[in-house]
């Protein structure tokens, strides 16, 4: 199992290292590695690459690689949680809500507060982020009951407030003209806007989120017997529902908040992983997470390179990816 | 004996067993349970029946502490289960659902090593102890040779004993066991009995099961309690619970009570074929029991 997981981390590294030389301006494998060596404290390599290759690495590709990652890896892994959670093999980390909820945020202030959006990227990522907060946390109050969490009204409670954050973000564009372009193509997802402090504002949320996911593998196996069965087995199940419930969404707002909404990634890597490995939760959430992350930088480079010089919204090549994958294996499933 | 080594590394502090004393419960105003008492001494096989909706499930949820009992208490070995967390709740009281969920992905001895959840820390892994008791208790149920098949690929009776071992691992003195034989087809249900009532037997457990079928429950029960409209009817040996006025009193069918010929245990018939009685849950009249 540590080993599985440290042969799919050392595949992940390859796919960003040879993701960083593909692009406009391409770059050879070894001097890829030297450079981003060369900034490792104590570490010194020699080299004649021009100044030029490392500005592209370090100021654009790096962080936009690390960023994929980063989001990719923790949108499977809150895919992967909910899955387990809701005990539904075709839950994604969008389904109570937090996707519609970011989207209405990032509406509200494109539409509304252009001279606001002009004092800083800063403010988009925060209203995203208290957007699908606030919609999870909506679809939460109403679900909950006095003497636990019924997983069924929570979902159909998402899908409510879903429906209606959406239906006011189209009310808000319809009223509003030029500005419409913009908020789509946030919608669609993307890493164009990457820089290294959106990195590292969101780790403080996916390092501890993650460990703590983590940890509850064992206990999200003791789950998928049921409510009852995982109590008698020795499970605090209104416990594990909220902690789970609470950090995977958290996890999910802090990704969505710098990079949009990314489809079909936190639903496609879980069912990847147990496709190949089985269902338990100890491999098959950090799995997921690597799976997620190396897929991400894939569909990243895709949206970078494809269409060059243009670029397409990664949305759009992780859904052209995913949903026929998907597609086929539900098809898998009917027989 | 593979289970004697099982039994004797158990904390199990000697004691009484389980003991119920007038739990009460309501969903809402309608109230379910109305002062149930009862007791499964160490070592003691004890069949809970009662037709449909006579509480008998709540009963065992209260137990597992799904819900809470509006007033009562649930003691084990002394210990008064209610200020428990749910860890030590489990290394206490283990049980098997009725119709348990067989997840997808899993293989037999996986779904035996969650029983040792109630044992390990959040981030603890198993060890070998906890695979040299997985190991035990699936020679003990007899699924050794099935430990690497996937649980949802088994029969009805294979399973049920993939779920009986799962909770043994869990090493608690108390065990309940929710209508183990509904589904499972004659045989099966003779294997699951059998081994229920020989893990009590071997490992002093206080082992409650919840059954429909009154003649199974005679000849595998040490002792009976019969419950009706949330509250026990009557309790105590085969013989004594299972009278024609009893049956005739709870279930509202007219019954004849015969003798098994080898062991004696009371049959439960129903007298003639001319009428059906009515009633809420008429023995006999659910195809899926025989």
């Amino acid at each position: 199992m540590a080993v599985r997981l440290a042969a799919g981390a050392a595949v992940v590294v390859a796919i960003a290292v040879l993701a960083a030389g593909v692009g406009a301006v391409a770059i050879p494998l070894d001097s890829t590695v030297a450079i981003a060596l060369d900034r490792l404290p104590g570490v010194s390599m020699d080299g004649d690459w021009p100044d030029s290759w490392e500005t592209i690495l370090w100021k654009l590709r790096f962080p936009r690689i690390v960023m994929a990652g980063l989001v990719g890896g923790v949108l499977a892994l809150s895919g992967a949680a909910y899955q387990g959670l809701f005990r539904n093999p075709l839950a994604d980390p969008y389904l109570v809500g937090v996707a519609s909820g970011a989207g209405l945020g990032a509406a509200v202030v494109f539409l509304t507060g252009s001279s606001l959006f002009a004092v800083g990227g800063g403010l988009l990522p925060i209203a995203a982020f208290a957007g699908a907060i606030a919609a999870v946390s909506i679809a939460y109050l109403v679900a909950r009951r006095s003497d636990g969490l019924p997983l069924t009204t929570l979902i159909l409670a998402g899908v409510a407030v879903s429906a209606l954050a959406g239906a006011v973000t189209s009310l808000l564009m319809i009223r509003s003209d030029p500005s419409l372009r913009p908020l789509l193509s946030w919608l669609l997802g993307g890493f164009s806007g990457s820089r290294w402090n959106h990195a590292w504002l969101i780790l403080p949320y996916v390092v501890p989120g993650a460990v703590v996911l983590l940890a509850y593998g064992r206990v999200l196996n003791v789950m998928q017997l049921g409510d009852d069965h995982a109590r008698a087995a020795g499970v605090n199940v209104e416990r594990t529902k909220i902690v789970l419930l609470g950090i995977a969404s958290l996890l999910t707002a802090a990704a969505v908040a710098f990079s949009g909404v990314i489809g079909f990634v936190g639903l496609v890597a879980p069912h990847v992983v147990r496709r190949i490995w089985g269902a338990d939760h100890r491999f098959l959430l950090p799995m997921s997470a690597l799976v997620g992350a190396g897929f991400l930088i894939l569909a990243d480079l895709g949206a970078r390179t494809l269409a060059s010089p243009a670029e397409l919204p990664v949305g759009i090549i992780t859904a052209f990816a995913g949903a026929p994958f998907f597609l086929f294996l539900l098809t898998r499933k009917a027989r | 004996m593979t289970s004697t080594a099982v039994a004797t590394s158990t904390n199990t502090p000697v004691g009484t067993g389980l003991r119920l004393d007038g739990l009460h419960f309501d969903y809402g105003d309608v109230p379910v349970l109305r002062g149930v008492s009862l007791e499964a001494g160490s070592g003691e096989l004890v069949g809970v029946l009662g037709p449909n909706g006579c509480g008998k499930t709540t009963l065992f949820k209260l137990i597992i502490g799904s819900l809470k009992p509006a007033s009562g208490r649930i003691d084990v070995n002394g210990t008064d289960l209610s200020g428990l967390g749910p860890g030590s709740r489990a290394r206490r009281v283990a049980a098997v659902p009725q119709d348990p969920v067989a997840p997808v992905g899993f293989t037999v001895a996986d779904l035996v090593m969650m029983g040792r959840n109630p044992h390990l820390g959040l981030l603890e892994f198993e060890g070998e102890q906890d695979r040299a008791i997985v190991i035990k208790a699936m020679q003990s149920t007899d699924i050794i040779d099935l430990a690497h098949r996937p649980v949802s690929n088994l029969s009805g009776g294979e399973r049920q004993r993939v779920f009986v071992a799962m909770a043994l691992v869990q090493r608690a003195p108390v065990l309940l066991l929710d209508e183990p034989t509904s589904n499972l087809d004659l045989a099966a249900q003779a294997t699951v009995m059998a081994l229920v009532q020989r893990l009590c037997r071997e490992r002093g457990d206080s082992v409650l099961v919840a059954m429909h079928d009154l003649t199974l429950a005679a000849q595998w029960c040490d002792r009976l309690v019969l419950m009706d409209e949330g509250k026990v009817r009557t309790q105590g040996t085969p013989d004594e619970v299972l009278t024609e006025a009893n049956v005739a009193a709870v279930y509202g069918a007219d019954v004849v009570i015969a003798r098994h010929p080898q062991t004696g245990a009371p049959v439960v018939l129903p007298r003639g074929v001319e009428k059906r009685p009515s009633g809420p849950c008429v023995f006999g009249t659910r195809s899926d029991e025989r």
